[in-house]
């Protein structure tokens, strides 16, 4: 196994009194070293679901019923891959995971610090949780960190509270918290979706320069395909809790496959292509989660349907259509 | 903090805010939470008088063996059911400082009653550090140094007397020690079940919740005075004071931790969303950490607020229950014990300063709730 992590299959049911909510179901993702996988998908597609799952924080109704995520364990800890499905959420094994191999950015840098402690306090608490350090060499780590993440003047920063700060500092405070510990995996939720847009290409520059830098793996969840246009190496396309079509990023602006895909790149303005009237968007919204449409999940909206193929049976499943580029829709493959 | 905010007065900087406006606007913005908290309770007067007046209180409970004129267990039969002495200060048309009449003791036949007249013709007068009864200053050193006293032995009885002669200033003085810390020792303890039972009630939710969120209201509506009988009746006869001490504070704390429950477990249902939360369970903290350190100090003003909301309703129940002989007895002394006294109806006619401690009581339970009513405001951020 040559993947940073690996998910299989996953998985991911709420039991609510409306019914079930199958958030996930059945996603397939490598993550590999030094590189951005970029998960796109609109609102409610199971994103954020999927990296909850990684790191076992899922909301207290929510629980894995299938799948396995393995992660490639550290040189130190033997080969075997620690399967973090296994693991119990409160449990030792998992704590240790959480913020030291695997770290979260999140998409309010607003909310996502404690407002009653500083922000030095809160990296230092990173720093002590995860590595011998005392509190004075923690201290020092933090403000090296923020000088790394480019917090202009960092050790006097490293006093200041939440609110003293701008998003865009904020966030790249968060950054600095998530990377304290040297994280191989970066999970990265919607991180700039509360900035604006010239914070937005900073802080993306500043995760690609330090992706590269560290050589760790960055899991950018977004629903702005522009991001994923700027930062991923391979991108995933998620509908409804599957993913409906996977492959390098280039390949995918360049030629989509799936409609959903095509619809997606569609609605988003281009400067300079002459383009008259209006954007187009993808017809209807999505579907209830309680009652999900069968056969392809995708054909109420899809304006390639096959009437008696798309609208029955199961769910088409994800298949390789070329080297390195996979879709699940029954328009390819078909022979 | 919003521009409109009206600028606190600063101690420091009060005589000349108009000078240099916009430095003490720039002091307003960097201000800590508690600092900005500190400048609204300042502006509330009534609440830092009580505050001060609070602590003299505690001073005054601390030492009380100093400030006490006489030792609160010394018997005087001669005194029995002696009135409050007056303090005058001219005798025979002299000015002779703050002295008393010592008085003379008869007995009234036809009422059947002892009286006191003043003896006219001898000072007494009132001194300060004098040599009186001795005592154990903090139980270590013993000394016989009082504030206020007579020379050469004299009894100076400024509340008057009960039944046995003793006192009853110097009874109030020694009573104070357990009525104010039961209060606080009662309040900290329910104050320690509440934030843990609260919290870990609205943290986890689910089935956790409503099993404590029943308990909680089985034990509210088990009515407080049985409740206490029983509990009281629980306490071995046999027990020194000092355990009985301790058992009665518990026993205040086991019943009063449900309200302090109630408040922080509404409020970390509110907070445990916030993604502050999510994010240190992200980063790998435990939940109970995440419970005691992210959570919690959310809510700290708050909390404030409640304990001093809460301390005079522990001291009234100490009073009530001392009082109905549910707990603490007679060789310890506290308000509430004090008040046995003043249960017949007859002996508050015939002796009506019996009812003194009643004052202190009132007078502590007001002077708390001004605290608390000046911390709310100081604490609540949408009031300016």
């Amino acid at each position: 196994m040559k993947n940073l992590v690996e998910i299989k299959n996953l998985e991911v049911r709420f039991d609510l009194k409306e019914g079930i909510v199958r958030a996930v179901n059945g996603v397939s993702l490598d993550i590999a070293s030094n590189r951005t996988l970029g998960l796109v998908g609109e609102s409610g597609c199971g994103k954020s679901v999927t990296a909850r799952a990684i790191l076992r924080i899922l909301p207290a109704r929510g629980r894995i019923v299938r799948g396995n995520v393995l992660l490639q364990p550290r040189d130190e800890d033997g080969d075997e891959p620690i399967d973090l499905t296994t693991l119990d959420p409160q449990g030792e094994m998992i704590r240790r995971i959480r913020g030291a191999d695997i770290a979260m950015v999140f998409q309010e840098p607003m909310t996502s610090f404690s407002p009653v402690h500083s922000v030095g306090n809160q990296i230092c608490e990173n720093i002590r949780l995860h590595q011998n350090a005392s509190r004075k060499e923690a201290r020092g780590m933090a403000i090296d960190l923020l000088g790394l993440v480019g917090v202009p003047n960092p050790a006097q920063r490293i006093d200041a509270y939440p609110h003293e700060l701008s998003g865009g500092l904020r966030q790249r405070c968060m950054i600095a918290k998530a990377l304290s510990c040297r994280p191989r995996l970066l999970i990265a939720d919607e991180p700039t979706t509360a900035l604006d847009v010239t914070i937005q290409a900073q802080i993306l520059e500043l995760i690609d320069r330090l992706k590269r830098d560290q050589g760790m793996a960055v899991l950018m969840i977004t629903h702005d395909l522009a991001v994923i246009a700027e930062t991923a190496d391979d991108v995933a396309v998620m509908y409804l809790g599957r993913i409906v079509e996977q492959a390098p990023a280039r390949t995918l602006f360049e030629s989509p496959l799936h409609p959903y895909t095509r619809g997606l790149l569609k609605s988003i303005p281009v400067l300079g292509s002459g383009q008259q009237g209006r954007l187009e968007s993808i017809q209807g919204s999505v579907p209830d989660p309680f009652s999900v449409p069968g056969g392809c999940p995708f054909h109420p909206r899809c304006p390639d349907r096959i009437k008696g193929v798309c609208d029955i049976g199961e769910p088409p499943e994800l298949k390789e259509e070329e080297e390195g580029r996979s879709v699940a829709c029954h328009l390819y493959g078909r022979g | 903090m919003n521009a409109g905010m009206s600028i606190p007065p600063e101690p420091e900087n009060d005589g000349r805010l108009s000078a240099d406006d916009s430095m003490s606007q720039e002091k307003l913005y960097l201000a800590s939470q508690w600092r900005l908290m500190w400048w609204k309770f300042v502006d509330h007067r009534l609440a830092l008088c009580s505050m001060y007046l609070l602590c003299l209180f505690y001073f005054v409970a601390l030492f009380c063996g100093f400030f006490a004129p006489h030792n609160p267990s010394q018997r005087a039969r001669d005194l029995s059911f002696a009135p409050p002495q007056r303090v005058h200060l001219v005798h025979e048309g002299r000015l002779r400082g703050p002295f008393v009449y010592p008085r003379i003791q008869h007995f009234d036949q036809e009422l059947a009653l002892l009286t006191y007249t003043e003896d006219r013709s001898r000072v007494q007068p009132i001194r300060f550090f004098v040599r009186g009864d001795t005592y154990r200053f903090w139980g270590l050193v013993e000394t016989s140094v009082h504030l206020v006293g007579l020379r050469d032995g004299g009894r100076l009885y400024l509340m008057g007397a009960d039944r046995l002669g003793r006192d009853l200033f110097s009874r109030i003085l020694y009573g104070s020690r357990i009525s104010l810390s039961i209060g606080l020792v009662g309040v900290f303890l329910s104050l320690v079940l509440g934030i843990v039972i609260g919290g870990i009630s609205g943290y986890f939710g689910g089935v956790t919740d409503t099993v404590i969120q029943r308990f909680i209201e089985i034990l509210m509506s088990i009515p407080s005075i049985p409740l206490w009988m029983a509990l009281a009746a629980a306490v071995p006869p046999t027990w020194s004071q000092l355990t009985v001490y301790f058992c009665m504070t518990t026993i205040l704390a086991l019943i009063g931790w449900t309200g302090v429950a109630r408040e922080v477990r509404g409020k970390i249902l509110a907070l445990r969303e916030e993604d502050y939360a999510m994010a240190a369970r992200a980063a790998g903290v435990k939940e109970f950490r995440i419970l005691m350190r992210h959570l919690v100090p959310g809510f700290t003003s708050h909390l404030i607020v409640v304990v001093t909301l809460a301390i005079p309703a522990m001291i009234l129940a100490e009073t009530a229950l001392s009082f109905l002989q549910l707990g603490l007895r007679a060789p310890t002394i506290s308000w509430g014990v004090l008040l046995q006294d003043a249960m017949n109806l007859q002996a508050v006619n015939l002796y009506p300063w019996l009812i003194w401690p009643t004052a202190f009581v009132v007078f502590v339970v007001l002077l708390f709730n001004f605290l608390g009513d000046g911390l709310r405001d100081a604490a609540d951020p949408y009031r300016h």
